[in-house]
């Protein structure tokens, strides 16, 4: 009887990524198709091993934990919204919006207070990299132009 | 030269001279504890400033930098399970149980003690062994760095986490992650799907930052149950010495990784990632009765040690033959050029007192980076838990992308940030371990294009690294470190079996 768990998942999918690489380094130039197939090949054997130790294994009762990932999809939301906005506008204003997001969806709500430390934060960490370390940071599209 | 170094000592505890070092060994230690800052960074944009100095205070502020920088990525490893550098990877393993046990105190010193070990044996070598060394490094050719690579990817198989298997799955698929971007060989795209910015691969800072920074902060959201947040232990610290009990304890690991630091410094382009997995893996094998990963001294000291021993030993090849052992390195290349002065043999004989007030600058800032660094752990220790977890990663957000975006000034890299944190958290709920990743990502090119290089040398003949004495000897022992973990399984499975016959 196979008793389905996430390793036997976890190897499915690794068969199937296995095998898109191996058919992708398929459209490479011979040297340089090498390496990723013997990869891929090493890949679809560790895979298949995986299979067949999990194939057999009870699901093992698991202690019920609560699990929140909504909430860990929504901190990624907000990433993905911030790479969105930061070329238009700008590192400040983006990144203290992001610290003031991160802190808020934390659970953290005492909101003068998190603006402040976002706005602090922020500033203190533009001085360092700009001004310091010389490393350009994204400006506002306004002050910037097309 | 014992005149040359004495004239060093005195010119180094000159006023100027030893605010110049100690100013750079508290920079360093600062941007080395901020992810995406290294040390690499902070020197190339310092440059231009010392070319208006005087060369030899210009030097000592780069030689403190140097020192300190890994040591710091220590500090932000061990408080928030985020390395600062890439040497100090390895060093969250067990740093930050140990910061979760209440133990952040003893792990700061552990760091510090083990730094200034690994960094004071890695400038006696360079005192005293630079040309002898330089010399045997240039035996490594293609084949003999293949195997070091195969060395440092077998060290995988013994790292802490609860299934061999997975260890390796995670291994292989670094390797297949080290494929994107340009061929080694020939210079073909692939796996780019048509993105300009993978044509270099995949970012390695940003993806290191991802995967402690974004990933850890992906599981506190998740584990926030009415707004209660684990908080981080940090009692109040007298002191971080250690005792002479720990010391004594710590001191063959100190030994036998600094040693290993040492070697794999010497050796132009083999890095300090590999160092600290070397010394882990074998701290790992040494401490069989330990349960690594769970905040054990030996899994802190091991690669503290290692990585400072890289730190002077990577100046072997470059005073001695004006080759660079990394990219560090490198800059001091650019640095003593610009001052107009040339590395190599002749700069021994040509400026004997700047060539030895570098390596006693070393030699001087180890030993100020320990006090200096044991005063700013306390710091941290003492800030850390007047600020509510919650707040404290909303900052570390903001440090994550602004150190993502700055490796290469451009957006692509928080992408890069955000896709390996997504991974590292569906990682751990798989539970594969991500560190044999980054491990991979860095030896996969190495590997893949000495292995062709070496095959062209040998016009296809596979047999070329048996043929080498020593890279059959990395090879011999790359085996080994592969196997061990595996007879050590069948062994305690035996053992069992044995057990419950009787």
């Amino acid at each position: 009887m196979i008793y389905w768990n996430t390793n036997i998942y976890l190897s499915i999918t690794l068969i199937i990524l296995s095998i898109i690489v191996f058919i992708e380094s398929l459209k490479l130039p011979y040297i340089d198709a090498q390496f990723p197939k013997i990869i891929s090949i090493s890949l679809f054997i560790a895979a298949i091993v995986l299979m067949m130790s999990s194939i057999k294994m009870k699901a093992q009762e698991k202690k019920k934990k609560e699990h929140n990932y909504w909430r860990a999809g929504i901190v990624v939301a907000g990433l993905i919204l911030y790479i969105l906005i930061l070329g238009w506008l700008g590192y400040l204003f983006s990144t203290g919006l992001l610290t003031a997001y991160v802190i808020f969806i934390l659970g953290y709500h005492k909101r003068k207070q998190t603006i402040i430390i976002a706005t602090v934060a922020t500033v203190v960490f533009y001085l360092i990299f700009k001004l310091l370390l010389n490393v350009p940071l994204p400006m506002m599209r306004f002050f910037v132009g097309e | 030269m014992l005149d040359e170094i004495l004239t060093a000592f005195t010119h180094i505890f000159k006023l100027y001279s030893f605010l110049g070092l100690s100013f750079g060994v508290i920079i360093g230690l600062v941007v080395g504890a901020m992810p995406g800052v290294n040390d690499s960074i902070t020197m190339a944009v310092l440059i231009p400033i010392t070319f208006g100095m005087d060369p030899k205070i210009a030097l000592l502020i780069l030689v403190g930098i140097y020192c300190s920088a890994c040591y710091g990525g220590s500090f932000s490893a061990i408080l928030l399970n985020i390395p600062g550098t890439a040497s100090s990877v390895v060093t969250t393993i067990d740093g930050y149980p140990m910061t979760l046990k209440g133990e952040a105190g003893k792990a700061i010193g552990i760091s510090t003690y083990s730094s200034v070990f690994g960094g004071l044996m890695s400038c006696l070598v360079l005192m005293f062994f630079a040309p002898f060394l330089a010399n045997q490094a240039l035996r490594f050719g293609p084949p003999e760095y293949f195997c070091l690579a195969v060395l440092g990817m077998a060290t995988v198989a013994g790292m802490a986490g609860k299934s061999l298997l997975k260890n390796l799955i995670a291994g292989i698929l670094a390797l297949m992650i080290s494929t994107i971007g340009m061929s080694p060989q020939t210079g073909f795209p692939r796996f780019c799907f048509g993105n300009a910015y993978l044509l270099e691969g995949i970012p390695f800072i940003p993806a290191l930052i991802g995967f402690f920074g974004i990933t850890s902060l992906l599981e506190l959201s998740e584990t926030i149950i009415k707004d209660e947040v684990p908080s981080i232990r940090l009692p109040k610290v007298k002191n971080n010495f250690l005792s002479k009990k720990l010391i004594k304890r710590l001191l063959p690991t100190w030994l036998i990784s600094g040693g290993i630091g040492n070697i794999i410094g010497v050796i132009p382009g083999a890095g300090m990632v590999m160092a600290v997995f070397l010394a882990y893996s074998q701290a790992v094998s040494r401490n069989k009765d330990k349960k690594f990963g769970t905040g054990v001294p030996e899994g802190i000291a091991a690669p503290e040690a290692a990585n400072n021993a890289v730190v002077a030993s990577s100046m072997v090849p470059l005073l001695s033959l004006g080759i660079p052992g990394n990219s560090t390195s490198a800059i001091f290349l650019g640095a003593l050029m610009i001052q107009g002065l040339r590395p190599g043999p002749l700069l021994f004989k040509e400026h004997p007192d700047l060539a030895y007030l570098m390596i006693v600058g070393f030699f001087v800032a180890n030993i100020i980076m320990g006090p200096i660094g044991l005063a700013m752990g306390k710091f941290f220790i003492t800030i850390l838990p007047k600020i509510p977890r919650k707040v404290l990663s909303g900052i570390i957000i903001a440090i994550c992308v602004t150190g993502a975006f700055a490796m290469n000034n451009s957006i692509f890299g928080i992408s890069i940030m955000l896709i390996f944190g997504v991974l590292g958290y569906v990682l751990n709920k798989l539970e594969i371990p991500y560190s044999p990743i980054i491990l991979g990502m860095i030896l996969g090119p190495m590997m893949e294009r000495n292995l062709w290089q070496s095959l062209i040398i040998s016009k296809g003949n596979p047999f070329i690294f048996l043929q080498r004495p020593l890279s059959l000897f990395l090879l011999i022992l790359a085996l080994i470190l592969f196997f061990a973990p595996f007879f050590a399984l069948l062994k305690s499975k035996a053992k069992r079996e044995k057990n419950r016959n009787i």
